[in-house]
């Protein structure tokens, strides 16, 4: 009872240790400044009725690879605008930051169908060097049955993609519409000063603790260093190492190198859900579910009806997932849920409603970066106009005062990335794939290249 | 007094020149055309525009089985030169296809009237029913170029026909053409683009001749790795024809690059069916040159290697020979135009066609007009740098994959060539077959002008391939991706 006590105290300090750790991680951040976002470059990378006489180019999406390229999707719906149709997974690249881009590829093509592909999230594996892209097929069951989960993948950099692969076989049948946006890999990104500390710590806790080797996980390292601290053990030379590891890496340890994709189902049986690869991509399972209310049925206006959603991946390893509230839920604004569990589970005691995210119920484009999270939608309560950038010091639990809009115009889909690992120039951008139009938002699909810190 | 007068004689003169309008349109419609199963539920016409210099240009107009007042109009011309387009009539893309008793017409249910009102037009006088008062189809170098005649007379057919047709003249219209059209269809472009009364779309072009040098090189290579030509020859190609890894086998000056006349001699000469590879030849292996009946027959349009001292000699040879002959027929090789022949020469469907008795017996080809053809365009670039430079018409180059007579990879050289900016990467293209979904070929688009091939497809694609081609066509006109 004594000794939890003093667990309890030793964590309370750790917390209050972290909060300023964490304090110091954000100055480090913002070295270069306060930020303040200019839209640095933009192009048009679509225009509905241009490339390939395509009726419309919509749902964008942006990712990073690992060899520094940038990869830009979209859906290029062959003759109308509609959702359903036949359509080409379009796709352009770029080597130089998003300069200059190569002509579109159109690397899935799902011929005539009637309800054909829809995207769909694009996942980065960096320990492989792989990007997938996971689609929709026949979504909507419009003349089709079943639907299908797919993935075309990309060992090359973008240069070249596989045939698709049917998930479905792996997740069974289910309607599942990836995304929009991108899928995170649980960081396998280990410090060297963390690898060192980590290596040495477990070792000498593998030759103190009674358990057996497999058992030792940070969790129990973090208990025995706990206990260690509270039974005034003098190995300091242990503690100071394991502490930076501690408020380094994540406190929701579990899946490192995990894949979780994330979407939404059916307007019926709609809500959150993901899909989980702890090999790289070739093998998925379902993840959590946040499921809507009433599920399975027929919805009304102000139901409770997560759809469309981005995870993004907090430093503590928590994941935290932005969601559009389709039938406007106790407010015109964002759902935001957490998972502590590598998106196995969606506790609703995480769940929020973020009033300062109003929306018009639409995909919106989420972003974690140095501590910083980033936000883009049409901040509108009820029209895609006015694609915003917002940005948060504080995980998402407060958003800074002075947005930035991109475009004061009709705007719909967005969605984000970033190089994570470069140097001082990618410290500096993040970058924004959006429906931009003048009178409708599905004109056209636009790149903006941010700079974060006003152009200086 | 004399107003009045002269108001009656407007109004008067405006009633018959409608009624004269309407009279020729009345009097051309088909009635009745033998040798269909059923009369078709469309409108039909044929007859003809009376063009510059007494020529009489004849045309057979078939309105779209599908809304023809919405559907967009399509001009379909035949190469050649000197070739008719009504063999892209009963043998390509037309409603109804000759059958081989010569007799009777069978449905098509890939026919591009299916969408379109197409334009049949046998041009230039001399071609087919077409024919001028004079009877002169020799056109002597020292005039105006033929070429531009051709063009000219093309454009002022064009003109009579939406005089005669003035309701389609607000629709889309389209410039479409194979083979030798690769030169008619652009240089006739060029003419209907300035001319803002024609609704002009774009055009399309099925194994154009678009450079005679391309299709010239690329033939090598491509007989080359089609398995045509042996090692010993390819090599010695490579000695005497190129130099730094570029090869000339068009226009080659050293006297040992001669040997590639062994290529057109496989190509052209060996009995392959230059239109599709992997197509028998009907009539089985045949000469160039023959007598049938009397009757000379020449088995050689003449656009290859053009350069060639042996060629020109060739062609004087053949021009001698044919002077010797009262009867000279000129058939596209491993073509049997029997059945055409025997259907469009009966008396009741050239009446049914009102086929003036003033023009030839029809024959697919005019020896005539091919050998006396002054070709001026040696490429077509500025043509479609021009209309590509007008940002507003769509262009479509498509090609028939295993044909040598106009072969993919000279016109992919051409429109490569042109060098406008890619749009889309190159990739399959895929069509429904109506069973499953299958790659059609590959394409490559660039800012309006697309590049198409179609898979194991001879020269004449709709005949090879009507599903792949019809889809295509649909696909072009209607604007969608490919």
């Amino acid at each position: 009872m004594v000794a939890m006590a003093g667990l309890i105290d030793i964590r309370s300090r750790l917390a209050g240790l972290f909060l300023v750790v964490q304090a110091l991680c954000v100055q480090v951040c913002i070295s270069f400044g306060q930020i303040d976002p200019l839209v640095y470059d933009e192009q048009l990378l679509w225009v509905s009725g241009g490339a390939g006489e395509v009726s419309t180019y919509r749902i964008p999406l942006l990712s990073f690879t690992p060899k520094g390229s940038l990869l830009a999707f979209a859906e290029a719906r062959k003759e109308s605008a509609s959702d359903i149709g036949a359509k080409f997974l379009a796709m352009r690249r770029s080597t130089n930051r998003g300069a200059t881009w190569s002509p579109t590829s159109f690397i899935v093509d799902d011929g005539s169908l009637a309800d054909g592909l829809n995207l769909g999230s694009v996942v980065v594996d960096e320990e492989t060097g792989s990007v997938m892209l996971i689609y929709s097929l026949c979504f909507h069951q419009y003349q089709c049955e079943p639907a299908s989960v797919m993935l075309v993948e990309s060992l090359d950099d973008g240069l070249s993609w596989s045939r698709p692969r049917n998930l479905s076989i792996q997740l069974g049948v289910k309607n599942f519409a990836p995304g929009p946006g991108f899928g995170i890999q649980v960081d396998p990104q280990l410090s060297l000063v963390f690898s060192i500390s980590l290596w040495f710590s477990l070792s000498l806790f593998r030759s103190l603790s009674p358990l057996h080797p497999q058992q030792i996980d940070i969790i129990h390292l973090n208990v025995f260093v706990i206990s260690a601290l509270n039974k005034r053990a003098s190995v300091s030379f242990l503690v100071i190492p394991l502490l930076t590891a501690y408020f380094c890496f994540k406190h929701y340890p579990p899946a490192k190198g995990r894949l979780v994709v994330c979407g939404h189902g059916t307007l019926e049986g709609n809500g959150v859900f993901c899909i989980l690869s702890d090999d790289h991509g070739r093998s998925w399972k379902n993840g959590a579910a946040l499921k809507s209310i009433p599920y399975n049925q027929p919805k009304q206006a102000l139901d409770f009806n997560p759809d469309e959603c981005q995870p993004v991946e907090l430093e503590d390893g928590s994941i935290v997932i932005n969601v559009r509230n389709q039938n406007n839920y106790h407010c015109h604004c964002r759902i935001v849920t957490r998972s502590l569990d590598g998106a196995e589970t969606l506790p609703l005691e995480y769940l929020v409603f973020d009033s300062t995210l109003v929306d018009p119920a639409v995909a919106a484009g989420m972003l974690q970066k140095e501590g910083v999270m980033y936000f883009t939608n049409p901040a509108n309560s009820s029209h895609r106009i006015n694609l915003t950038l917002r940005w948060s010091l504080t995980n998402g639990t407060s958003w800074e005062k002075n947005d930035a809009q991109i475009w004061e115009g009709p705007s719909g889909y967005s969605s984000m990335t970033s190089f994570p690992h470069g140097g001082a120039e990618d410290r500096k951008y993040i970058f924004v794939i959006y429906e931009k139009g003048h009178k409708n938002y599905d004109e056209t699909i636009s790149f903006a290249k941010i700079h974060l810190y006003s152009g200086r | 007094m004399l107003h009045t007068r002269r108001i009656i004689h407007v109004v008067f003169s405006l009633f018959l020149g409608i009624l004269g309008s309407l009279g020729a349109r009345e009097s051309d419609e088909i009635k009745f055309l033998p040798g269909v199963p059923k009369q078709p539920n469309f409108k039909q016409y044929s007859g003809y525009f009376d063009v510059a210099e007494n020529k009489h240009l004849h045309y057979w107009f078939v309105e779209s089985q599908k809304d023809p007042s919405g559907s967009p109009v399509v001009l379909w011309l035949n190469g050649g030169p000197g070739c008719s387009s009504l063999d892209g009539l009963l043998t390509e893309h037309g409603p109804f296809l000759i059958q081989d008793d010569g007799v009777s017409l069978k449905y098509n249910p890939y026919s591009w009237n299916m969408i379109a009102n197409v334009l049949y037009l046998e041009s230039p006088a001399g071609v087919g029913f077409s024919y001028s008062d004079d009877k002169k189809y020799t056109t002597n170098d020292t005039e105006v170029s033929v070429v531009i005649n051709v063009s000219m007379n093309n454009y002022l057919a064009l003109k009579e026909f939406f005089k005669a047709f003035p309701e389609y003249s607000k629709n889309e219209f389209f410039l479409t053409g194979e083979s030798y059209g690769g030169i008619y269809i652009p240089t006739l472009a060029e003419r209907v683009m300035e001319d803002s009364s024609i609704n002009l779309q774009g055009i399309a072009v099925g194994n154009g001749m678009s450079s005679y040098e391309m299709n010239d090189n690329s033939l090598v290579y491509f007989a080359y790795y089609h398995g045509l030509l042996g090692t010993r020859l390819w090599t010695d190609l490579q000695a005497y024809c190129c130099k730094d890894g570029i090869c000339d086998f068009h226009n080659n000056q050293n006297p040992n690059c001669s040997i590639s006349v062994s290529v057109q001699n496989i190509v052209y000469n060996s009995g392959l069916n230059m239109y599709n590879l992997y197509a028998p030849c009907p009539g089985g292996v045949t000469q160039r040159v023959s007598v049938d009946n009397g009757e000379l027959v020449i088995r050689d349009l003449g656009n290859s290697f053009i350069n060639y001292e042996r060629t020109r000699l060739w062609s004087q040879k053949l021009k001698g020979v044919a002077s010797l002959y009262r009867r000279v027929r000129l058939d596209p090789p491993c073509t049997n135009s029997t059945p055409s022949n025997l259907y469009l020469n009966n008396q009741y469907v050239k009446d049914a066609l009102h086929i003036s008795p003033l023009a030839l017996a029809w024959q697919i080809c005019s020896a005539e007009v091919n050998f006396n053809y002054k070709r001026l365009y040696m490429d077509v670039r500025k043509q479609y740098l021009k209309l590509l430079g007008a940002l507003k018409y769509r262009v479509l180059v498509y090609n028939g994959d295993v044909d040598m007579a106009c072969n993919f990879l000279g016109d992919e050289w051409f429109v490569e060539s042109l060098q406008q900016q890619v749009e889309v990467k190159r990739r399959p293209w895929t069509y429904y077959t109506g069973e499953s979904q299958q790659v059609g070929g590959f394409v490559k688009e660039f800012s309006n002008l697309a590049f198409l091939t179609i898979k194991g497809s001879g020269h004449m694609v709709p005949t090879d391939k009507p599903v792949a081609a019809f889809t295509m066509f649909s696909r072009f006109i209607n604007k969608l991706p490919y």
